[in-house]
């Protein structure tokens, strides 16, 4: 009988551990094959510009999917997080240029309205108890309006000096993934090496428990939504800079994308699992493969139907993993 | 063939010759290694109520459920007028003429009460068309027959009382025409009103000729309505009381069984000062669960809150840790200070940590990892700067696991991959790392082996030798006489007597939980 007793564990924490580290490590994977292919078919993306090119054109959705993977780890969903880039993308294209309060201003300002947009799902979802899926929905379509409402179509001037600052590259390294790491290391480290971030994931994981716990859940789900706001304003300034223009419909892409660059990197969309290298991962693998589509002469046209298939399937082999231990009860609940 | 289990009287004799509309004949039934049910014979008549009697885990819903056909015997054999049948489902024992109202009334708030009482058996109008006005009508008839035309067809079940929800419940079992109808606890939520009204139509059936099974818990009820009882005790039917025999005190004694008599109270008398109160209660009101709660428990005293299953204990315990938004009324104190818990971290702000009895929904994580949730509570502790100390957390965490001998590979493991006792052990240390004042024991026993068990009433122990003190409910009475200094024996939301020291016997909280407070402790 004893060695069973002991086997058992040890094979969970195995199996666990693989679990944990499934989506990213595949991530991993998949970006080597596809940067590989890539690369025979135009060898210039391995130059300095080359990189520097994937990685801005990747690091947007990077930090959209931090936020939306910050949400999803409190068991909540949010969609307006494109309408929260656009919004903040065309005010800091108006304001921008020749603003008294300078570049500087302008970028605190568009960080601080990046955490209102997200406070406002926090407190709807949250004290208001709406369904995240109802009130992102709604959310998204007040913040694009306003999107539109101050830019009504793609105009507005970024300053070439901010441009440069966040575009350019430094050898092989560009500014933008410096950029990304630096969003890492002074907004999700803080969080989730600290108090906050065990609250988020303990709320995502049984609200209920977390509730008798003495948490104070309603906050900790508010500050989710606050914190995907900071990091959608960070991934618009980022986008004005990449393009030097504002666009009322810049943002759009990133709500699904986001979701399934988290959904790739193997955070649970049912809350409470997950980490920062897999979203950031699948957030490159799925930029870098709808940039290769061009290059594979892939009509622009297919891209949606490209990255519904993508989530579609990603999630589909979420289930499978389910349908192979659980029973009906087990899979018809989750 | 009539019943003879040991101790009991036989009941054949003058009503025998009517035939049972239903005899069940040596029923067994295990749940894993458990025995539920142990060779019991039951025989129904036609016009008459068989009452079934028991202490909480005395097999008596095994039978109801044997009975309904949500499971099926492993031995033994079940007739109706006469045939032997199996049922596989609730539906095959539905069409043999068994109908059962549950305790948790199986409706559908959102669909008017006609519809309610006729799912599944609409009326239709050419084959396809949903008849309505034939369903009100039907629905209107069978009402009539409960003594309750009052009650719309066309009301939202949703917003009746829970009296009428009931007797809609009793109208849908009734809508099958059924030879035998089978009512579990139906009187536990009713006003003294509305059981009246209840047991009036109860009788009325039973003058149809209906043969009904009744669990109740209230042996007034059980006076005026059963023919005959049967009594239940660890899974076996241990006496039956032919009509008119029926003796309160018998039917005690039978409940317990022989050894009542040895097991006295084992936990020692309270030690501290008299005065040493840690959380006064006062008068404190729920309704509809519970009524003039008081008492002060004292640092070091393990005070046990008894009785039998829904008599409001659990209630209770939820309303003090703040688990009802509103509604409550009287006085709490810890440590003199009053507390009005809101929510659970008002509870918590105040001192009193709760280990609630279901751990899959209240209180774990099984998503997170053991460190993680022992660590939950304790995270203001354990930051370094603005940061977690990932050392400070494991060092806390090792201490924990090997003071309470939580079996697992690394405090990394999920806590879903534990054993229920083990789980149980980390909601516990999750508790204790904060050492709170006052703890609440929630049903902590249940789903947990003996081993598991034997070492939570250590910890238990420990704590109040600590000075701590700790409210304990169970629902299994043989635990009170171990670990207890003191017992408050709820009944119907009130506390129906209080026992201490030696008192302390499993006769004596099951007398209380029976009758009003015989002998109240001084």
């Amino acid at each position: 009988m004893k060695p069973p007793e002991t086997a058992r564990p040890a094979a969970h924490r195995r199996r666990g551990q693989l679990e944990k580290h499934l989506g990213p490590v595949s991530c991993a994977i998949g970006l080597a094959v596809v940067i590989g292919l890539y690369a025979l078919r135009q060898p210039l993306i391995l130059s300095p510009f080359g990189i520097a090119s994937l990685a801005n054109v990747s690091v947007p959705l990077a930090l959209a999917a931090i936020g939306q993977t910050i949400v999803l780890l409190g068991a909540g969903l949010d969609l307006s997080i494109g309408a929260e880039i656009t919004l903040v993308n065309c005010f800091a294209a108006t304001t921008m240029q020749g603003s008294p309060l300078g570049i500087g201003g302008i970028v605190v300002l568009s960080l601080l309205i990046g955490l209102g947009l997200g406070a406002v799902n926090g407190l709807i979802i949250a004290y208001g108890r709406v369904e995240p899926l109802i009130a992102t929905f709604c959310t998204s379509f007040i913040y694009g309006g306003a999107a539109l409402i101050i830019l009504p179509r793609p105009g507005g001037t970024i300053p070439a000096g901010f441009a440069n600052a966040l575009t350019g590259n430094w050898g092989i390294l560009p500014f933008s993934l410096v950029l990304l790491a630096a969003a890492v290391l002074l907004a999700w480290i803080p969080v989730f090496r600290a108090r906050l971030g065990r609250f988020i994931v303990a709320v995502g994981d049984d609200a209920e428990s977390a509730r008798v716990s003495g948490l104070p859940v309603r906050r900790v789900e508010m500050i989710s939504y606050v914190l995907a706001g900071l990091f959608a304003a960070i991934a618009a300034l980022f986008l004005a800079a990449e393009t030097t223009s504002g666009d009322p419909t810049i943002g759009s892409i990133y709500t699904l994308n986001s979701l399934a660059a988290a959904v790739l990197g193997g955070v649970a969309l049912t809350g409470g699992r997950g980490t920062v290298v897999g979203p950031i991962l699948g957030s490159f693998l799925l930029s870098i493969i709808l940039n290769a589509l061009g290059v594979f002469n892939v009509s622009a046209f297919w891209q949606d139907c490209i990255e519904g298939l993508i989530l579609m399937t990603v999630l589909a082999l979420g289930g499978l993993r389910l349908l192979r231990g659980g029973n009906w009860l087990t899979v018809l609940r989750s | 063939m009539p019943i003879a289990a040991d101790g009991a009287r036989r009941a054949d004799g003058a009503d025998a010759a009517s035939a049972p509309t239903l005899s069940a004949v040596g029923l067994s039934k295990r749940f894993g290694g458990v025995v539920a049910l142990r060779r019991a014979d039951l025989a129904l008549y036609p016009g008459e109520v068989h009452a079934l009697l028991g202490a909480n885990g005395a097999g008596k819903s095994t039978l109801v459920k044997l009975l309904a056909g949500i499971e099926q015997p492993d031995e033994g054999t079940i007739t109706v007028g006469g045939t032997a049948m199996r049922f596989a489902s609730p539906h095959a024992a539905l069409a043999a003429g068994i109908a059962t109202v549950h305790q948790e009334l199986s409706l559908f708030p959102s669909l008017s009460v006609a519809e309610n009482i006729l799912i599944g058996q609409e009326k239709l109008r050419g084959g396809h068309w949903i008849d309505a006005a034939a369903m009100r009508e039907r629905a209107r008839d069978l009402l009539e027959m409960l003594g309750a035309s009052d009650i719309d067809p066309d009301a939202t079940v949703g917003d009746l009382p829970l009296a009428q929800a009931q007797l809609v419940e009793i109208a849908k079992a009734l809508s099958t025409d059924p030879r035998v109808l089978i009512l579990d606890e139906p009187t536990s939520a009713l006003s003294i009103a509305e059981v009246d009204h209840l047991m009036t139509v109860i009788e009325r059936l039973r003058d149809r000729g209906t043969a009904i099974v009744l669990i109740s818990h209230r042996l007034g009820e059980i006076e005026r309505l059963a023919d005959r009882v049967s009594i239940l005790r660890s899974g076996e039917k241990v006496g039956e009381f032919p009509p008119g025999d029926f003796s309160r005190d018998k039917a005690l004694a039978l409940m317990l069984g022989e050894a009542w008599q040895e097991r006295q109270g084992a936990a020692a008398a309270y030690a501290g000062r008299p005065d040493d109160t840690i959380l006064r209660v006062d008068g404190l009101t729920l309704a509809p669960h519970f009524t003039d709660i008081g008492f002060e428990l004292r640092r070091g005293e393990v005070l046990g809150l008894a009785g039998l299953e829904g008599q409001g204990q659990k209630e209770f315990l939820f309303a003090l840790f703040g688990l009802f938004r509103r509604g409550l009324e009287g006085i709490i104190e810890v440590g003199g200070k009053a507390l009005r818990p809101r929510q659970p971290r008002d509870a918590i702000a105040a001192g009193i940590a709760m280990i609630p009895d279901d751990r899959k929904t209240l209180g774990g994580f099984l998503g997170l990892s053991i460190a993680e949730n022992i660590a939950i509570t304790m995270l203001g502790a354990l930051r370094r700067g603005l940061l977690l100390s990932r050392r400070a957390e494991a060092d806390l965490v090792d201490e924990y696991v090997r003071r309470l001998g939580i079996k697992c590979s690394s405090g990394a493991a999920p806590l879903g991959s534990l054993s229920g006792g083990n789980q149980q052990k980390v909601v516990v240390a999750k508790w204790l790392a904060r050492r709170m004042p006052v703890y609440v024991f929630c049903d902590p026993t249940r789903g947990v082996d003996a081993g598991a068990r034997r070492e939570l009433f250590g910890v238990i122990r420990d704590l109040a030798a600590q000075g701590t003190a700790v409210l304990f409910y169970s629902t299994d009475i043989s635990e009170f006489p171990l670990l207890c200094h003191r017992v408050l024996v709820f009944r119907e939301g009130r506390v129906s007597g209080s026992l201490e020291g030696a008192a302390i016997t499993e006769q004596n909280i099951l007398d209380l939980s029976f009758h009003e407070a015989a002998h109240e402790a001084a």
